[in-house]
């Protein structure tokens, strides 16, 4: 297949928002939460951004008002699974329908009656000095828009704060062995809620990404699964940074051939035996990695101040 | 969902035969779908909740093609939508000069069989008992993977019935949009009920009655109707709250 540079833009473009939305339900499974949450908040991520924008925001102060949208999504989750120990997956479900509900709610009633979606300006493609004149690699990786430049930097934010600094350690500690840390006398419900609501702004700025750079409009169920393959992509990087940032990388590029393959055996396969690829290749790399899956001891386990063990 | 198959004058029977195959054929349509993420989960450990998440989005592609592709109904103007149910198949109004068909007894007749089996069979003891705690069932000799597998046939084969009740029922038809979300609805009316089957009867009615106020009042005032999706993952979110509540009782000051 052509390996152009071409196809490798449009990999880091498919790429960004998973990065984005892996990080995010990555720190928060780090701290022991399971997020499944992230397709709703991804989905008012995409909203928030958008309105921000359309009524007349400024694009970073899109992101921003995402990220917070986002913030208080993680915060109603962690309330009800940090705080009161409520299922995990039950709660996050409830989240996503909640927070895509609403989304669609509030775009209907302040673009009522539209057939054609209202655009916005989003953000223009930036060319980083000197490294995006490196051939094919450069032209795809640093000819992108400004939020895929801010994935990158995230991916190594993300893997020094973890495993670089005191507070990573005790967001680790609270995934694998929360009483340690109150022995410690850390609050371990503030450290949950504080990496949900973190990771909570990272997906919502994932879904803002859609509607701010890869297009340029919102559209119902445009997050279409996105969510649910990032938490397989949690699971296939083994919980790391680098590995979620190469398993979207990976991810993306499949996706970006599909949709080549879709243009081009049309007529003998249909369409829709591609785009099943994705959700396919999902639940294919979590049965890879299932068996020797090093999950955080304490994910989905629910955890009582002055508990013992 | 994909039930249609049987439905769509593939084979002719009269009624009485023909409604019990529909029924069947969709019940085990959802068995086998919902063989894949349990032999994931009870085999190799991959989260179920997860896997049935994306396996949604395979089953709807699948659908959606068969629908655009060898099931298209060429009297359909170009709408994706497969063939009608023929007329045998066809549930059978039981309110004259209403939607009501014969799938709401059917559903409350499950409702009734699906409590009567998880209360008073060896079967039933050993799902509660599995949920209820897992390693006193190992302990007394239940396999988990046996009553997980069985619970999963149990409620893919419910929701199969289901989406037969809505094409058969209905719509009289098969489209991508058949179901609005109702499976996550599902999960709300099941919590709702508490978990108890009986309990689902009601609080299904109740959440019905959400949705089609919510359908009166966008017809109305102009009220997007997804109020009533917000109104129900409230109100699934605050049944969670209220559960755990209940097993606890709340000190003031101390």
């Amino acid at each position: 297949m052509m390996l152009t540079a071409g196809l490798w833009a449009s990999v880091i473009r498919i790429a960004t928002p998973l990065i984005f939305a892996t990080l995010g339900e990555l720190i928060c499974e780090r701290a022991g939460v399971l997020n499944l949450g992230i397709e709703g908040i991804m989905t008012i991520g995409a909203m928030a951004g958008w309105i921000w924008v359309y009524q007349g925001g400024d694009l970073w102060g899109g992101i921003v008002f995402a990220a917070i949208v986002g913030m208080v999504f993680g915060l109603l989750h962690s309330l009800l699974v940090v705080y009161l120990g409520l299922s995990q997956h039950v709660s996050g479900i409830g989240i996503t329908l909640l927070a895509s509900s609403i989304s669609y709610y509030a775009y209907t009633m302040l673009i009522p009656f539209s057939t054609t979606p209202p655009k916005i300006v989003p953000f223009s493609t930036f060319e980083v000095p000197l490294l995006s004149s490196i051939p094919i690699i450069g032209e795809a990786f640093f000819n992108q828009s400004a939020l895929t430049y801010l994935a990158y930097i995230l991916v190594i934010v993300t893997f020094y704060v973890l495993y670089k600094m005191p507070i990573g350690l005790t967001i680790r500690m609270a995934g694998e062995n929360p009483v340690a840390n109150e022995a410690q006398g850390i609050n371990v419900l503030l450290i949950r809620t504080g990496a949900v609501m973190a990771g909570s702004a990272l997906m919502a700025i994932g879904g803002a990404f859609l509607t701010m750079s890869a297009f340029d409009a919102f559209y119902f169920g445009m997050i279409n699964g996105r969510g649910w393959i990032c938490i397989a992509l949690v699971i296939f990087a083994s919980w790391k940074p680098g590995k979620a940032f190469l398993g979207a990388i990976l991810f993306a590029l499949f996706e970006a051939l599909q949709i080549r393959a879709q243009l081009i055996g049309a007529d003998v396969i249909p369409y829709q035996i591609f785009s099943m690829m994705p959700y396919f290749l999902s639940i294919v790399a979590m049965m890879l990695v299932a068996r020797k899956a090093a999950y955080p001891k304490a994910l989905l386990v629910p955890f009582r101040q002055g508990d013992r063990i | 969902m994909a039930a249609t198959l049987v439905g769509t004058g593939v084979i002719d029977l009269p009624a009485p035969i023909m409604i019990p195959m529909l029924f069947i054929a969709g019940a085990l349509a959802g068995c086998l779908i919902l063989l894949v993420p349990v032999v994931l989960k009870t085999h190799m450990k991959v989260d179920e909740v997860v896997t049935t998440l994306l396996l949604n989005f395979v089953i709807l592609l699948f659908v959606n093609m068969l629908l655009e592709g060898p099931w298209k109904d060429p009297m359909a103007m170009g709408w994706p939508q497969a063939a009608r149910i023929i007329d045998n198949g066809v549930l059978p109004t039981i309110v004259a000069k209403s939607r009501l068909h014969l799938g709401i007894i059917i559903a409350l007749v499950m409702s009734v069989v699906m409590w009567a089996i998880l209360r008073f069979t060896v079967w039933g003891y050993e799902i509660r008992a599995v949920g209820y705690n897992q390693q006193a069932s190992t302990f007394f000799g239940i396999s988990i993977n046996k009553s997980v597998l069985m619970v999963a046939l149990f409620s893919g084969g419910l929701a199969g019935m289901a989406g037969v009740s809505e094409v058969a029922g209905l719509k009289g038809y098969l489209t991508l949009t058949l179901s609005p979300g109702f499976g996550y609805t599902g999960i709300a009316v099941a919590m709702l009920a508490q978990l108890h089957p009986i309990g689902v009867i009601i609080s299904a009615v109740f959440l019905a009655s959400i949705y089609v106020g919510a359908d009166a009042m966008s017809r109305t005032v102009n009220i997007p109707n997804y109020i009533a999706d917000i109104l129900v993952a409230i109100s699934l979110l605050s049944v969670l709250v209220g559960a755990m509540l209940t097993r606890f009782r709340i000190v003031w000051g101390k």
